[in-house]
């Protein structure tokens, strides 16, 4: 996909966000001006870009909804609830469409009604009209009470900044659109200053253009078609007949010999010049650019007339507070970074080899910035799950609404921060686990007063940091789950023994496994026992874990546990027979050198007692079959993982070690606690503990 | 007669095209520019094409294009520079 329709997509599904955000919100809490403002805006900024990029059916379908919620802006109609399921059906209709226009594919035929009858209630919707007819071209984009009389007529003069045709921008798609949204009456390239051959800068704009444009549309609107390249160009757009906007503009272009233009054109059967001074036109022409001179640019703010003329340009930068960056630059900083991280453990490697103690202080130093520049690229890729989260509400309603229950839902912690990968990647899991919430966990209305509580159900959607790992919760309030319904059904299905014993923990966990469905009503929703063991590979793919806690009565609580970043951890070395490990360092507790007094007091058993308490212990020499041992001393590096605490029996202690993650093959897929390997700087690989997992070997 | 084969007259070429237009400049003959292959043109490109348009004019040669699709042609219509280029 090219570049700019990227940039395109990202930009619509980031207006859907906002525009369904708003939608769950008038659900949830009335109609508010800025609400309707929210999802007329998104509205606009898709049908203008899908415009930009000659998506003729995503203007039009968007135009038709802009014109409703404008219509609701002014007051002129109200929205109620229906309107609100029509806006939502119609910004999933958008989304599909979108992906359809961008794959250039066709639209299925049941779709494509479904577009035409959107459109049809959406125009019901109107004031004094009436629903289109079926035949009727929904791609007329005219405003419905305009006559022809009234349609206004614009001039538009465009020149370019010496670094348009850099940007990318094509002004063939300005046209385009112009083209769609009005008529281009008259469009007159002016050429004066494309130079010869032999002195052509291929790559500066030479070319200007005046158009003569027809459309019954509002400055503003016609003003927004230039939304993306405004700040690189020079544009003057002034209703057709205001003579005082035409005087300013011949003599801030007096070089174009423009009034013998357009003459020739026949934008205007004459000019009279309106007495611009002397003075005002230096002004202006000192304010406007000459071609190629973009530095020299100032906005006109005080020059702006009554008549809607507008020189927008650039003299002073603009601040921007944000940055669009394709994910995958990022990712290819990141991995050139690990590179030079790697590349700089062996010169540390060296150095200490060497002795040499400049070529230490240099190379340590130089291990402190990376550390820095490793932290500032790792936090580009971070962003708050609050935005991720919301989504989840209209589907928390939609599905509440489906099978008629009545949820409250609470999103808290929406600040905190997690790697794009992973909220990306953790998204499908937290909607199955949220409908499975509300479909099995929520009871009815009438079950739910019976059982003395509340008619509407309550589901938690929390996300908080905890040891350098996220912690997301959902917790509902709904009958919670029935261990001896479980254990009977994994008996029933084989996936225990009837002569096992297993804790609360365990026997809840069971729902995780592939085929276990406790419902007893199968819907669309959840119930069919395919997904939570998905649920469940997808968290551990993150190298996440995954708990359930629940009361019969009160409610369940699903605890994921996820990394923060997939990409490099912070960890600690230590050496196991003749291999090296890393522990992520966030995950370690304390280390303690197991005495040959204790070793000898263990008598075989597999923990200590660590200050009155018992810390089980895992020896990873037998755990990984590694060989025996030389060292004579005996480490313990004691871990924990959210409750769960293990002591590991290493024998060596390296220090601490800045890790970039690479993948292990499939050969590895089957080895207990091992998630990955990276490389050191001596050339050596060391393989990463999966904390979780080794954890959850031992307990 | 521009004999190489133009697939394209946009900014990715423009630089390109701007140095054998000038060298088959000299050859002082009627400026032909087979568009055949062409597949795309730019603002750049119809910017180029003015350009040379311009510098034949000043030696007082000419240009002709030759197999201009309909794709092309409407590229260039769009800007409504095909008239200064002698397609219009």
């Amino acid at each position: 996909m090219e570049e700019e329709v990227e940039i395109f997509l990202e930009d619509c599904e980031d207006q859907l966000g906002l525009m369904e955000g708003a939608l769950v919100s008038i659900q949830d809490s009335g109609v508010d001006a800025d609400s309707i403002g929210t999802i007329f805006r998104a509205m606009h900024t898709i049908k203008g870009s899908a415009g930009m990029f000659g998506y003729d059916n995503i203007v039009k379908f968007a135009h038709a909804g802009e014109n409703l919620l404008d219509a609701a802006r002014e007051g002129l109609i109200e929205v109620n609830e229906e309107m609100v399921d029509l806006f939502l059906q119609c910004k999933d209709y958008l989304e599909h469409l979108i992906e359809v226009e961008i794959r250039e594919e066709e639209m299925e035929s049941s779709q494509k009604s479904l577009g035409e009858n959107l459109v049809k209630a959406l125009i019901s919707y109107m004031p004094g009209e009436k629903p289109l007819e079926k035949s009727e071209d929904l791609g007329q984009i005219k405003e419905p009470s305009m006559s022809e009389e009234e349609i206004l007529r614009w001039h538009i003069s465009i020149r370019f900044h010496k670094d348009f045709f850099t940007t990318g921008m094509s002004i063939h798609s300005i046209f385009n659109f112009l083209n769609k949204i009005g008529k281009v009456i008259i469009n007159q390239p002016i050429l004066y200053h494309i130079p010869l051959l032999e002195a052509l800068n291929p790559l500066h704009p030479y070319i200007g253009f005046e158009i003569l444009f027809e459309a019954d549309l509002p400055y503003e609107e016609i003003e927004e078609v230039f939304e993306f390249i405004i700040d690189d160009v020079d544009l003057m757009i002034f209703e057709h007949t205001d003579e005082e906007s035409l005087s300013q503009l011949i003599a801030s272009r007096k070089e174009d010999l423009l009034s013998q233009t357009l003459l020739d054109a026949q934008f205007y059967t004459e000019i009279e010049t309106v007495d611009v001074s002397e003075e005002k036109t230096e002004e202006i022409k000192k304010s406007l650019p000459e071609v190629n001179k973009p530095e020299e640019l100032e906005i006109l703010e005080n020059e702006k007339t009554e008549s809607k003329t507008v020189t927008k340009s650039t003299g002073a930068p603009k601040v921007s507070s944000s940055l669009r960056v394709d994910a995958t630059k990022i990712d290819l900083l990141i991995n050139y970074m690990s590179e030079i991280v790697i590349a700089n453990s062996k010169i540390i490697t060296l150095s200490e080899e060497l002795d040499n103690s400049e070529l230490d202080e240099a190379s340590s130093r130089m291990r402190e910035l990376l550390e820095v520049v490793r932290e500032g690229i790792m936090d580009i890729r971070m962003v708050q799950v609050g935005d991720s989260f919301a989504k989840f509400r209209r589907i928390v309603n939609d599905t509440a609404k489906k099978i008629g229950k009545n949820v409250e839902f609470i999103i808290t912690g929406g600040e905190t921060e997690l790697d794009k990968t992973v909220v990306e990647r953790i998204s499908d899991p937290l909607v199955h686990m949220l409908r499975n919430s509300i479909d099995h966990g929520i009871e009815e209305p009438s079950d739910r007063i019976k059982a003395g509580k509340s008619s509407k159900g309550r589901v938690d959607l929390r996300a908080y940091t905890d040891s350098g790992t996220i912690v997301i919760e959902i917790e509902d309030d709904g009958k919670g789950l029935d261990k001896n319904r479980i254990l009977a059904k994994a008996i029933e299905n084989g996936l225990i023994s009837s002569t096992a014993t297993l804790s609360d923990a365990e026997i809840y966990k069971l729902i995780f496994e592939a085929g276990l469905s406790t419902a007893e009503k199968v819907s669309d929703i959840s119930g069919r026992g395919v997904g939570m063991d998905v649920v469940r590979r997808n968290i551990e793919d993150l190298r996440g874990s995954i708990d359930i806690t629940s009361a019969l009565g009160k409610g369940s609580k699903i605890t994921i546990r996820l990394p923060l970043t997939l990409a490099s951890i912070d960890g600690f070395l230590v050496q196991v027979g003749h291999t090296k490990y890393i522990i992520p360092l966030e995950s370690i507790q304390e280390c303690i050198e197991l005495t040959q007094e204790e070793l000898e007091g263990m008598k075989g058993n597999e923990f200590i007692n660590l200050r009155g308490d018992m810390l089980p212990l895992m020896d990873v020499r037998v755990v990984l079959n590694e060989e025996k041992s030389e060292s004579a001393r005996k480490n313990i590096v004691i871990v924990r993982f959210g409750e769960k605490i293990v002591g590991l029996l290493v024998d060596e202690l390296l220090g601490e070690h800045q890790t970039v993650i690479k993948p292990l093959g499939d050969a590895f897929v089957n080895v207990t606690g091992i998630s990955g390997g990276s490389i050191l700087g001596s050339g050596e690989v060391a393989l990463i503990f999966d904390i979780a997992r080794l954890i959850e070997y031992k307990i | 007669m521009i004999t190489e084969q133009i697939k394209e007259i946009s900014i990715y070429e423009a630089e390109k095209l701007q140095s054998m237009f000038l060298k088959e400049m000299q050859s002082g003959e009627t400026f032909i520019l087979d568009m055949r292959l062409v597949e795309k043109i730019d603002m750049v490109g119809i910017q180029l094409l003015l350009s040379l348009s311009k510098s034949l004019e000043e030696k007082e040669q000419r240009i002709e294009f030759i197999n201009v699709s309909d794709a092309m042609l409407h590229e260039i219509k769009i800007s409504h520079c095909d008239v200064a280029l002698g397609l219009g």
